[in-house]
């Protein structure tokens, strides 16, 4: 098999578990499994993969990175890729806005980091669905395992993230110090759009 | 965050500005200097960074690698965009910063360098920070040697707050082990 036709293969496993996880946000095997699939695939991949995942051609996806529509990170590798996490909401139909240029510094932007994550928290809490509180709850998992997560706030998170939509919500918005270092290490990415989220940068500078 | 993660930020931070010297603050700048920190310093997620010639353009860092970013979701670890007003260290911290080298990536002509604050400049911007969290950064950096307390309090007198914060600074500073 073709690295390209692997990774293919790999994304539509990866699409069809995450929605069955989403409905079995409890169940530990499969998340197991969803992990160690995305290891094998990598955290990125090529717009030439991303075009035939997505069905289209390699130079829409060129126009798409250029407009912001599709994202590109730079890996530890140095290689500028598609995230697979974006790639799979695209898929979905979810968070095709664009987003705009980089971020303009007309204004300098010295707004205390802890009260952008609260703004951050608080545009996001509005907008807060179910599934997007059971792929945090993945990522808490996912990223405990890989270290990146230490255990002392995933062990809380995956606390909070047991609770009500309501009291999430709720601690999301609170200004205490332990909600404060909470939100420091965030497992909710994905929830706003790139557009909204930058928006809320360039309002905070 | 890890030595690697450090340097991947660093790296892809140099790639987004365009330019190769970055000043490392917030907790994560003990990398600069030990790299093999212990995990009870290296707890967040978040790295602290500035573009040394242009801090107004850390916006643009947090705009491409900032919380909630695409990079933070692949990852796990971003960067938050700050400025040099946010290090509330000694008098002369700067001075002091301590020069990271980054391995260059194989696809990038940057040669990036984190300049990272003195750990005894950092563990007190850390105090006068003054959260739970930020004295637990303090007593395992003294507990691990990292710091002395002797230096720590030579540069108290030093730090951006009146005198009273300083002297409950002195007073709870952590002994050594």
């Amino acid at each position: 098999m073709g690295i390209v036709v692997r990774k293919l293969v790999l994304l539509d496993r990866l699409a069809r578990l995450h929605r069955v996880r989403r409905r079995n946000p409890d169940d530990e095997d499969l998340v197991a499994v969803i992990v160690g699939i995305e290891a094998d695939l990598g955290a990125t991949v090529s717009q030439r993969v991303a075009a035939h995942f997505l069905g289209i051609s390699h130079t829409e996806v060129g126009r798409r990175v250029r407009t912001g529509e599709v994202p590109l990170v730079e890996n530890p590798e140095g290689a500028f890729e598609v995230p697979v996490p974006v790639l799979l909401r695209t898929l979905e139909g979810r968070d095709t806005s664009p987003a705009p240029s980089p971020v303009r510094t007309g204004a300098v932007a010295r707004s205390d980091p802890a009260a952008r994550s609260l703004d951050y928290h608080r545009a996001l809490s509005e907008a807060l669905t179910p599934d997007d509180v059971a792929d945090a709850r993945y990522r808490v998992h996912k990223w405990r395992n890989q270290g990146t997560l230490a255990p002392v706030y995933a062990d809380r998170w995956e606390h909070l993230l047991s609770l009500p939509l309501e009291q999430i919500r709720g601690a999301l918005n609170d200004t205490t110090e332990a909600a404060a270092d909470l939100r420091q290490n965030t497992p909710f990415v994905g929830v706003l759009s790139e557009l909204e989220r930058r928006s809320l940068l360039e309002t905070a500078s | 965050m890890n030595r690697q993660e450090f340097e991947h930020v660093v790296a892809a931070a140099a790639n987004v500005v365009e330019e190769d010297q970055f000043v490392v603050i917030g907790s994560q700048s003990i990398l600069g200097s030990v790299p093999l920190a212990p995990s009870g310093l290296l707890r967040s997620m978040e790295l602290d960074i500035y573009p040394a010639k242009s801090p107004e353009r850390a916006i643009e860092i947090d705009g491409s690698l900032g919380e909630g970013s695409p990079f933070h979701e692949v990852f796990g670890y971003y960067a938050h965009g700050v400025g040099p007003e946010t290090a509330k260290a000694p008098t002369g911290w700067e001075g002091r910063l301590i020069a990271s080298e980054i391995p260059p990536r194989p696809r990038s002509e940057r040669r990036p360098v984190a300049f990272c604050l003195e750990p005894h400049d950092l563990v007190l911007a850390k105090c006068v920070a003054g959260r739970e969290r930020d004295w637990r950064f303090a007593k395992v950096a003294i507990a691990a040697g990292l710091v002395d307390r002797a230096t720590l309090l030579s540069r108290v007198g030093g730090l951006p707050i009146g005198s009273d914060g300083r002297q409950a600074i002195e007073a709870r500073l952590p002994q050594g082990s």
